[in-house]
């Protein structure tokens, strides 16, 4: 079977742009005999090869699964659409690239969601592995299709085609579901909702097809029902108590293109408590639990060995929060620049410390460092509560001049809620800040070849987060506040870049939007839909007639401001934080009133630790980790 | 070096990216360029087009000590993705001067045709070899242009009934691809009809003697 797959996959090969997506063969990529096996797992991610090979998470499970004698895991990717046009043509199923074996013949099929503009690409995926789209139409003889990722904490766009949703960590959770599948397999695959239903017995596990949603004529949720008593009323996550306790990927897959993160990634930490309001990271991640400086400088090496990567990135969602960053980034850094390997960090704090560590990486080639303040104003980033005050700036930009930096890229994000003109014209202003401290820094002969990029997103409320109660700024408006930002900027050693909104109001609506809007993305689809992540690839016009024609309102999706009391459709999932923490949060926020990290300092009670029985866990340098429990520190 | 199966899809470009990851992997004691950015000191002959498979690839690498072929080959081939392999190594008495990419100036083919009729292909080969002068239509960056590929085709021959072998120029002085060749065949005789080339392998790359047509292998440049 896989014989022949294999040849019609060869000849139509030379046909399609980047072969090498489909080709398989990677270094480190786990083969095994589908006769030695019980369970089969169809990784798939819904995006291009180049970022699904990206994924740490998608590294990671793969090696969870595949550590298993009884199980094997293998890649598959959405295929780009002259690949999907020559794959239809000739008849050629969706296909895993270790084996060439069709994704339909596989036990489960597990869809990464990371970005809710890959939602398109998993119909494709789907029925090009000849899967049913919907749930209700699979059968015994089906893969059992799951999902994870962040995206999942609100799947309800997705919810009538998944089979399971597995929300939080998965190292520890997928063995449980491959466990259970395995006894239903034994079992002969008697009555698949019986499987469903023990399914949803698994913390972290969510199953939609046991809820039912009714509405209120305004349109809004009346309230989620259970249509089996045995299932919880609310899911809750899966959390990894200790990162220290799960196996890392050490040979990860090498790719043989170039992808988008070509490097070997360790990641030293989990969660961030920084608590920006705009976060969906820093929420449905909490709390901080530390990988130990001592794994962390093992596993960087194994896996450098094993890859021969010449790049190392320690990853995180705030890598210099690492408690121990600045010893492990100097050991790593001199022990690995003598076979050219350099270590780095993904993003850079807005601080001189974070600017100073980026420099002791960089010594070899001195480009630019991206700060993101995310607000321009110092009233903005209270209220988003990115704690970085104007001075924090003025000495990053200092410092990055000063150390040999001659480029400098600002983040931003507009259409936040309470933003004012005045906010916008702090955000131009940072960049002529950027240009006097060069002037200063490097004279302004120097300083004439200085370039600093002003890049601004427009904000995306996401469910679970402060800021869920909000909503976006409508279309003419952002384009209003874009240029706004635009008239002040004089200088022509500054380059300003922002994005149009259009995706961004698509976004909204598979952010926080509930099962009616998997109508459009059905529709959508239908309509070609395909990567929509891609910005020549997604139109706005299309998305505009799905949800006319399937008699979905985007605006009220995206624009509405919601009320504390308001049912939202992620309700019944659990992420960590609790409805009163994120309205205290939303209040906090209108008040202009910044929180603490509770890493660092006292516990805000967000419900994270209580509702999972776990602790911020920092791991300083030395044997004995310790946990904080408000401002008591036990030794464990 | 070998380069077949899959691993025919890998671009040039990801050729030299895997291959000096499979170096590191091996812990090959390679040489770096001196500077702020070492680079593995490896020089490529020229590219080889995305999708054409080969046996006949070839790299000068530049070693920080002396290791034994044997041992150098064991290491890199059981650290080497599928279809990538290293199928003999020698040690240069010492670095060449000039590069690879400049002494390779001929690469030989063997061309797998499907479609169209077969059946003319000796005859089209005897024109084409026959021919003054084959324009082929070429995409260049200004446009279609019109190019006489004959001067750069040494030699052609049928060795299958849809098997062609033949040897043509490569290097920085011009670089004929077999889908060019494929085009002069049948810009030669229309009534080839359309074929279209199946498999494209390259089998070894000379350094073309451009007075007497001698062919040199790299292991004697």
């Amino acid at each position: 079977m896989s014989g022949s797959l294999r040849d019609k996959i060869e000849q139509i090969l030379p046909q399609v742009s980047k072969p090498a997506r489909y080709t398989g063969g990677e270094w480190n990529a786990v083969v095994k005999d589908h006769a030695t096996v019980d369970l089969k797992v169809a990784w798939t991610f819904p995006d291009a090869y180049e970022v699904g090979m990206s994924h740490l998470g998608s590294l990671i499970m793969y090696h969870q699964i595949n550590q298993r004698a009884d199980a094997l895991c293998e890649r598959s990717y959405a295929p780009w659409p002259d690949m999907e046009e020559r794959m239809r043509a000739e008849g050629v199923p969706l296909f895993t690239l270790e084996s060439w074996t069709p994704v339909g013949q596989f036990d489960l099929l597990a869809f990464p969601l990371l970005y809710e503009l890959t939602y398109s690409n998993v119909f494709t995926c789907l029925d090009l592995a000849g899967v049913p789209i919907f749930s209700k139409d699979r059968t015994e003889a089906h893969p059992l299709v799951i999902a994870g990722g962040p995206c999942v904490f609100n799947c309800e766009p997705l919810a009538p085609f998944l089979d399971v949703a597995v929300l939080g960590d998965g190292e520890q959770v997928i063995h449980e579901i491959l466990d259970l599948y395995k006894r239903w397999k034994a079992e002969g695959k008697q009555d698949r909702r019986e499987l469903l239903r023990r399914m949803a017995q698994i913390t972290g596990c969510y199953v939609p097809t046991f809820y039912e949603v009714d509405y209120h004529a305004d349109g809004t949720i009346k309230g989620y029902r259970t249509t089996d008593p045995t299932v919880p009323k609310v899911v809750q996550r899966a959390t990894v108590k200790d990162l220290d306790e799960i196996d890392y990927p050490t040979r990860p897959v090498v790719p043989n293109m170039d992808i988008v993160f070509d490097r070997a990634q360790v990641e030293v930490f989990r969660g961030c408590t920084r608590g920006c309001r705009f976060c969906h990271a820093g929420m449905v991640t909490r709390p901080v639990r530390e990988r130990s400086p001592e794994k962390v400088q093992a596993i960087a090496r194994e896996i450098v060995k094993n890859t021969g990567y010449n790049e190392l990135s320690l990853v995180s969602l705030s890598t210099a929060d690492y408690t121990d960053i600045q010893s492990t980034v100097n050991l790593l850094s001199n022990e690995m620049q003598c076979t050219g390997v350099n270590v780095s960090l993904p993003s850079t704090r807005v601080d001189a410390f974070s600017v100073s560590l980026a420099d002791a990486v960089n010594k070899v080639r001195k480009g630019s460092i991206t700060l993101a303040p995310e607000g321009g104003s110092a009233r903005m980033r209270r209220v988003i509560n990115k704690t970085v005050s104007d001075r924090d700036i003025r000495d990053a930009f200092r410092a990055a001049f000063e150390s040999g930096y001659r480029s400098v890229k600002l983040y931003f994000i507009m259409g936040l809620p309470t933003e004012t003109d005045e906010d916008l014209k702090a955000i131009a202003e940072k960049g002529h800040w950027a240009l006097q401290i060069a002037d200063e820094v490097l004279g302004r002969q120097e300083a004439r070849n200085v370039r600093v990029t002003i890049s601004v997103s427009v904000f995306v409320p996401k469910a679970h987060t402060p800021f869920q109660f909000e909503g976006q700024p409508t279309h003419a408006e952002i384009r209003r506040r874009q240029q706004y930002i635009k008239r002040f900027l004089k200088d022509r050693r500054i380059e300003y870049k922002y994005h149009e909104s259009d995706s961004s109001h698509i976004e909204v609506l598979l952010s926080v939007g509930d099962r009616r809007c998997s109508a459009v993305l059905l529709k959508a689809w239908q309509m070609g839909a395909r990567f929509d992540g891609w910005t020549d690839h997604f139109s706005y016009k299309r998305w505009l007639q799905a949800c006319e024609e399937v008699g979905v309102n985007l605006a009220w999706y995206a624009h509405r401001k919601k009320g504390y009391g308001e049912v939202f459709a992620w309700d019944h999932l659990f992420a960590g934080v609790s409805r009163e923490w994120l309205i205290d949060d939303h209040k906090r926020a209108m008040a202009e009133v910044e929180v603490e990290d509770c890493r660092w300092e006292n516990c805000d009670v967000c419900g994270a630790c209580m509702q999972f029985g776990v602790l911020p866990l920092l791991k300083p340098a030395g044997a004995t980790a310790f946990v904080r429990e408000d401002n008591l520190e036990v030794t464990g | 070096m070998a380069k077949t199966g899959m691993a025919r899809f890998f671009s040039h470009l990801d050729l030299q990216r895997t291959l000096e990851r499979v170096i590191r992997r091996a812990g090959v004691p390679i040489a770096f360029t001196q500077g702020f950015s070492p680079h593995m000191k490896i020089s490529y002959a020229s590219a080889l087009a995305t999708g054409t498979s080969s046996e006949g690839e070839f790299v000068d690498i530049e070693l920080a000590e002396e290791i034994a072929p044997e041992a150098f080959l064991a290491a890199v081939n059981a650290h080497s993705p599928a279809g990538l392999r290293m199928l003999e190594a020698r040690v240069l008495p010492q670095a060449k001067s000039d590069s690879l990419t400049s002494l390779l100036t001929a690469a030989e083919y063997r061309l797998t045709l499907v479609d169209g009729d077969l059946d003319n292909l000796p005859a089209a080969v005897a024109a084409f070899l026959a021919a003054p002068v084959v324009e082929v239509t070429k995409e260049g960056k200004t446009g279609p242009r019109q190019v006489d590929i004959r001067p750069q085709v040494y030699a052609l021959a049928v060795i299958g009934p849809a098997d062609l072998q033949a040897l043509v120029q490569t290097g920085p002085q011009g670089n004929l691809k077999p889908d060019d060749l494929l085009s002069g065949l049948k810009a030669v005789v229309p009534a080839m009809g359309e074929p279209r080339l199946a498999q494209a392998h390259r089998l070894m790359l000379y350094r073309r003697d451009p007075e007497s047509g001698a062919l040199t292998e790299p292991w004697e440049l």
